[in-house]
């Protein structure tokens, strides 16, 4: 994935000619549809989960979460030590 | 490797100059204030955006008192620290790094974690530069300027959280507060030669924060050693009752004392797959440190990762998406005084379809599993942080900032899977190489379980300890 998929650089000139297109109702859409390529994302819509059942996160939850404990417990710091830290 | 003559000073070495009485926070503060306007005016740093003298001296003043009365708060008392200018600190507007919010009024209260800070007895030092509305891993920002990188001024930092590594790499504070939604703080402690740690998801409070990506933002530190980052965390976790994303958790516990000439006890794993195809030189480094952690005792296997090809385009769709919505009003009201790069990738995410997104989240399952599921069995799970070491500042992209998957993608190449996953991730520098007359710091990340931020520290302690780092070309010693 370090490879660089797309080769082109925007910057300058070229960047807001880019910027127009994305923002016009005329061509934004497929200019979406060129970075969603060049940034493999396309590929992306193209994985078939069909044989899988899995559904979307939309916030990750790493689990477990166990051990839980308050504020109060962390503010009493041994400060006689600075090994502490 | 350059030999290691060289000490960073860190938030220890700062308290034990105040309590053995060599240096008070103020004569500090003092210093760092006049290295601040040094770093900008020698070398165009630029790493603070925002700096008020009256306010940092006073929290300084404070700190004095408490030491002279025997009274410190704790292990960061009266140590600087940074604040990425994504972050409510009263006094001080909030710009995100946007042109449209240059006028925006002070905020009247802290956001949380930098109440927590206060609490410890931190010296907050001001805002630090970052990527406009932290979109971006170059650190490239037209409206206030770019910070740049203390091994070479011409090089990028990398961002988001830009200012904040620069102000650590070249010592003017041994801490900063950064956040990370695809990389924002280990991409730029790679590329500065710092170390850096996200957290798990929720670790750290977003209260009080503009934050870009709600599925993806962690706030973190970036420091001068791992036991800095340690003490960070310990001063600034827990939920606040506000952020739903900082939910119960365990404490971190207390750092362990790993033997740097023994590791035996560590189990480790890396994917000969993900993080070996960038660029030789930093391929070569992490390879090195791998035979280096073997011949130190330390257990390594290699595995696989089904879905590693589709990380990085994961991230991108989830953070271009939620950005677009985050910053939704914005784009409409401000676009004009919008970066380029920051209005184009709005502009694609807003055209993102509910299904696309769902999809992509769908995948992003299944990468969360495997992830969760592989960093149960080991103490860490390694890669280089970068695919490159920091790139070339272009004019015109200094300009008008830049799209560019040549330079941006390398940098999060691997970063994302942290983010993804929610799991804790640590950058730690581990050499440098030489380009084009400058050398130029590598960094290695190391992953593990939800909530095991002090066992990826105690390893990075010990990474630190194998692999000394020289000095930055920009540096200057607070303490000396």
């Amino acid at each position: 994935m370090a490879t660089p998929r797309t080769p082109p650089r925007l910057s300058g000139r070229a960047l807001r000619a880019a910027v127009a297109a994305a923002e016009s109702p005329m061509v934004g859409r497929s200019f979406k549809q060129l970075m969603f390529r060049q940034l493999g994302l396309e590929a992306l819509m193209d994985v078939d989960l069909s044989g899988t059942d899995v559904t979307p996160t939309t916030l990750p939850s790493p689990h477990p979460p166990t051990g839980a404990e308050t504020r109060e417990d962390h503010g009493t710091a041994d400060v006689s030590s600075p090994d502490r830290a | 490797m350059a030999p290691p003559t060289f000490h960073r000073p860190t938030a220890r070495d700062y308290v034990a100059r105040y309590r053995d009485g060599q240096l008070t926070p103020t004569e500090v503060a003092r210093r760092t204030l006049r290295a601040i306007e040094a770093s900008d005016r020698e070398h165009g740093l630029t790493a603070f955006v925002a700096v008020d003298r009256e306010r940092i001296l006073a929290e300084a003043e404070a700190a004095t008192r408490r030491y002279a009365d025997g009274s410190p708060l704790g292990p960061l008392d009266g140590v600087p620290v940074a604040i990425k200018d994504e972050f409510d600190l009263a006094g001080y507007p909030t710009t995100a790094g946007c042109a449209w919010r240059r006028d925006a009024p002070p905020r009247d209260r802290d956001s949380t974690v930098c109440a927590r800070l206060a609490a410890a007895g931190v010296v907050r030092m001001g805002k630090t530069h970052m990527h406009e509305v932290g979109l971006g891993g170059t650190g490239i920002n037209p409206h206030y300027g770019t910070p740049r990188n203390p091994w070479d001024v011409s090089r990028i930092p990398g961002g988001s959280s830009s200012g904040s590594a620069v102000a650590v790499a070249a010592g003017l504070v041994p801490l900063a507060l950064g956040s990370d939604a695809g990389g924002s703080i280990r991409i730029p402690s790679a590329l500065c030669g710092v170390s850096g740690i996200k957290p798990t998801y929720g670790r750290i409070p977003g209260t009080g924060g503009s934050l870009l990506a709600w599925s993806l933002d962690h706030l973190g530190p970036l420091g001068a050693s791992a036991a800095d980052l340690h003490a960070f965390l310990q001063a600034t976790w827990g939920p606040d009752g506000h952020d739903p994303a900082a939910t119960e958790q365990p404490a971190p516990g207390a750092l362990e004392p790993l033997d740097p000439g023994d590791l035996s006890g560590l189990r480790l794993a890396y994917c000969p797959t993900f993080g070996m195809d960038g660029q030789p030189e930093v391929v070569a480094q992490f390879q090195a440190v791998i035979s280096e952690l073997r011949e130190r005792g330390a257990r390594i296997e290699t595995v696989t990762l089904r879905w590693r090809e589709q990380i990085q385009p994961v991230g991108y769709l989830t953070l271009c998406t939620e950005g677009a919505t985050s910053q939704r009003e914005a784009l409409q009201r401000h676009r004009s005084a919008m970066g380029g790069d920051i209005r184009l990738i709005l502009n694609v995410g807003s055209r993102v379809t509910a299904v696309e997104y769902l999809h992509a989240q769908r995948i992003r399952r299944l990468i969360r599993d495997e992830l969760v599921a592989l960093t149960a069995d080991y103490d860490a799970f390694l890669n280089p942080t970068c695919a490159t070491v920091a790139q070339p500042i272009r004019a015109d992209a200094a300009r008008t900032g830049e799209v560019d998957d040549a330079v941006s993608g390398p940098l999060s190449a691997y970063t994302f899977a942290g983010n993804l996953s929610g799991l804790p991730a640590v950058s730690v520098p581990i050499g440098t190489l030489d380009e084009d007359g400058h050398r130029l710091p590598v960094g290695i990340q190391l992953m593990g379980s939800a909530w095991s931020e002090t066992r990826l520290l105690s390893i990075a302690a010990a990474l630190e300890a194998m692999r000394p780092m020289p000095s930055p070309a920009v540096f200057y010693d607070i303490l000396a």
